[in-house]
């Protein structure tokens, strides 16, 4: 009996060995292009490289250099500004229209849903190119628009304002992500025990009691994966503002975001130690967003 | 259990590493071919005197569009059919840190690439470029008969040839016709280069055109006009090799000129390079002048008119000199020094620089760019070259009289930030959003925040 329980177990653990087998191919992967240049930007950072001479150890130099950097910190409040302004409309949005959706009695759902989605599927560089003539001061789309309607009289100079064009930059990442999550919340509220709803409309309940009630507090896991992984990607933008506003970040370098930094210093002038400094400066930043944003998430889930 | 886990990881590691091992000592292997190439190259390269027998394969990086280089490989191969040019197009960012990386480990580099003028300031300095120099090559015999500005940026800082140039890019200004006859009363470019010789003269025939249009046409199309004028001809390097930023005394003087120009209305607000600018050169009236080198016509103003409607489009705009002589942009040729087709390489950079069938039939004539060669140069005007949007305006003329007065500035690796911090305070001073002392202060500020090691006062 022994022996064969013995056997069982080992051959249990060969079936598991196997699976390393199958992980292999990603795990090399992901150690050469992923590991390795994440401890190589590491130990760049730590270096004055131009990319043409060698490499010069300079130790701290860079992360002193970027605590004192006037041009990154206001980076880091563009950035946090804009994914703020475009994330919370998008949760809302989203929240609010998969309960809607959701609803047995509303017709052609699914309509909607692929709808919403849409945006989500053009590239941001387009949508940056396309929003960027539709503002253009002088013979954008919008303005004239706006001017036949006797709104304005003189055009709106958009992308010259710091506000105006941060404002444009957040509503066109709502737009465009706004759908993704109303996807991920239906699909959240979708696994919520139909049960609850029935028992909750025998006892009389109201619907926006039904959202608040149960809605809110059984999607509290799926709302914290949409809030970290959407500030993960909100303190990641760089397409869409590059695009719109340009390779500087517009007036005033109202639109320059951290990667936009990042990329500028290491990639246009060259100087990659203390660009690799900046990229370890936004992993800690959105270190510290994401535990906020969970802990605050999570935390309040013991309360039910 | 462990034992085998162990064994398993080990396994990967040791395949991970042999992977990423492969790839170091590819190009570790790589350069020491290369490297022996190279001392082979640099003493005993041998070198076909008559180009146009020159038989090999050589790879050429561009950030140009494959457009242009399907027609300039072309005419090569007209020349030189032995030759068998491999073209690999790169969108411009991408183009500067892919070259920088195949240059550094050799790991498949080309033996040929395409520098634009910013970037061969930076790179002429290092020893990834062949210097052309020396005897073999015979630059020198052709860099003589360049255009003196050319020549000049072409050297590093001990006057070696590290790269040759197709064109020169002296600067002025174009006009629309139809506009300064209505405006200014004249189309004719001597006239107009009277009437538009200095500053303050731009300033106040700009005023009297914006009273003349009520509000409609402007002289000039942007107020970063004035920041291609100033920019491209400093007489100085933005900033010199004691790291000391350019003086106060220029940027004041520029950003004035801006806050002048704007309050005003001598622009017209298009946002050059913006599609609304674009069409400010056909479709729309809006400003009379633009400020532009050689290749303004062919990359700004004909893009701006539909291809079907080049024929409406003919002898509608013309070139006059601007008050000084500038020179803004310009791409060279440089050969990558450890380079194994040496031979070939040099056969495209001395076709493509210093043929002059191809310069005047090819290069001029059909794709419509300026040479940097002289001889090239004198034998278009001699035949006259002209350009359906210029009407029968012999502009080389008058390009050839700037570019020989041009003092070129030199290039070191603050030109490309020092352009876009400059626009980006020209932006706030156009707004109203900076006066002309803030921008100076906001410029300087920018310049020493992305480089250190600048110094300001």
């Amino acid at each position: 009996m022994s022996a064969i329980s013995k056997k069982r177990k080992r051959s249990k653990i060969n079936k598991s060995n196997a699976g390393y087998f199958f992980i292999a191919p990603y795990l090399i992967v992901f150690l050469v292009f992923t590991l390795y240049p994440i401890l190589y930007t590491f130990k760049l950072s730590f270096t004055s490289w131009d990319g043409f001479g060698e490499q010069q150890f300079v130790g701290l130099a860079n992360y002193t250099r970027l605590i004192h950097d006037p041009m990154f910190i206001k980076s880091i409040g563009n950035t946090i500004f804009i994914a703020l302004l475009a994330m919370i409309p998008q949760m809302v949005f989203g929240l609010v229209l998969a309960f809607l959706l959701n609803q047995k009695r509303l017709r052609g759902s699914n309509f909607f849903k692929t709808v919403f989605y849409f945006p989500n599927l053009v590239t941001a560089v387009s949508l940056g190119v396309l929003f960027s003539l539709l503002f253009d001061w002088k013979v954008g789309s919008v303005n004239q628009m706006l001017m036949s309607l006797h709104w304005i009289s003189e055009p709106i100079n958009w992308k010259g304002s710091e506000i105006l064009s941060q404002l444009i930059v957040a509503v066109v990442l709502f737009w465009q992500y706004f759908g993704y999550y109303t996807i991920i919340f239906t699909a959240g509220i979708r696994g919520i025990p139909y049960e609850l709803f029935e028992a909750a409309e025998v006892d009389g309940a109201k619907k926006t009691q039904i959202f608040f009630r149960i809605v809110l507090p059984l999607m509290r896991p799926i709302m914290t994966f949409a809030f970290v992984t959407s500030i993960i990607g909100g303190l990641q933008i760089f397409d869409l503002p590059y695009t719109f506003g340009g390779a500087t970040g517009g007036t005033n370098s109202s639109l320059l975001t951290m990667v936009m930094y990042m990329y500028n210093i290491a990639f246009t002038n060259l100087d990659y130690g203390y660009g690799a400094a900046i990229s370890y400066g936004l992993f800690v930043i959105i270190i510290v967003f994401s535990i906020i944003f969970m802990k605050y998430t999570t935390g309040k889930k013991e309360q039910y | 259990m462990k034992k085998k886990l162990a064994k398993i990881l080990a396994a990967t590691l040791t395949m991970s590493v042999l992977l990423t091992g492969c790839g170091g000592s590819g190009s570790d292997g790589g350069k020491k071919e290369e490297s022996v190439g190279d001392s082979k190259g640099s003493e005993t390269a041998e070198i076909t005197e008559d180009v146009t027998k020159t038989e090999g394969e050589i790879n050429v990086w561009t950030n140009l569009s494959q457009e242009e280089m399907n027609f300039y490989v072309e005419e090569f191969n007209k020349i030189v059919p032995g030759v068998k040019v491999t073209v690999t197009v790169m969108p411009s960012k991408e183009y500067r840190t892919k070259l920088q990386n195949a240059f550094r480990t050799g790991t498949n580099a080309p033996d040929v690439a395409t520098f634009e003028v910013s970037d061969l300031g930076v790179y002429k300095e290092t020893d990834m470029l062949e210097n052309l120099s020396q005897d073999q090559y015979g630059a020198e015999d052709i860099s003589k008969d360049m255009i003196p500005y050319v020549d000049e940026l072409s050297r590093d800082k001990e006057g070696n040839i590290k790269g040759l140039s197709w064109q020169s890019t002296p600067g002025g200004f174009w006009y629309k016709k139809a506009l300064a006859r209505e405006y200014l009363g004249t189309d004719d470019p001597e006239e107009l280069y009277n009437m538009l010789s200095d500053w303050d003269k731009i300033v106040e025939v700009g005023k009297q055109v914006y009273e003349k249009s009520e509000g409609k046409i402007a002289l000039l199309d942007d107020v970063e006009s004035v920041l291609q004028f100033y920019a491209s001809y400093k007489g100085q390097a933005w900033v010199d090799e004691n790291n000391h930023i350019i003086g106060d005394d220029y940027l004041l003087e520029m950003y004035e000129m801006m806050d002048t120009v704007v309050s005003n209305h001598v622009d017209a607000e298009s946002d050059m390079w913006s599609a609304g600018w674009t069409s400010g050169m056909y479709s729309n009236d809006m400003f009379i002048l633009t400020c532009l080198p050689t290749w303004g016509l062919n990359f700004c103003i004909k893009p701006g008119i539909p291809e079907n409607e080049m024929d409406k489009a003919a002898d509608t705009w013309g070139y006059m000199q601007a008050p000084i002589p500038y020179q803004n942009g310009g791409t060279w040729y440089g050969m990558y020094s450890k380079s194994e087709n040496k031979d070939a390489a040099w056969a495209w950079i001395k076709t493509m620089t210093s043929n002059e069938d191809y310069l005047v039939n090819g290069l001029a004539d059909t794709w419509g760019d300026f040479p940097g060669y002289i001889p090239a140069i004198e034998r278009c005007i001699e035949e006259g070259h002209t350009d359906i949007v210029t009407g029968d305006q012999e502009y080389f003329a008058d390009f050839y009289e700037t570019a020989k007065n041009v003092k070129g500035d030199p290039m070191t690796k603050y030109d490309r930030q020092a352009w876009t911090s400059a626009g980006a305070q020209m932006d706030l001073v156009a707004t109203g959003q900076a006066t002309p002392e803030e921008a100076v202060k906001g410029f300087k500020e920018e310049m020493k925040n992305i480089y250190p090691e600048i110094e300001i006062e």
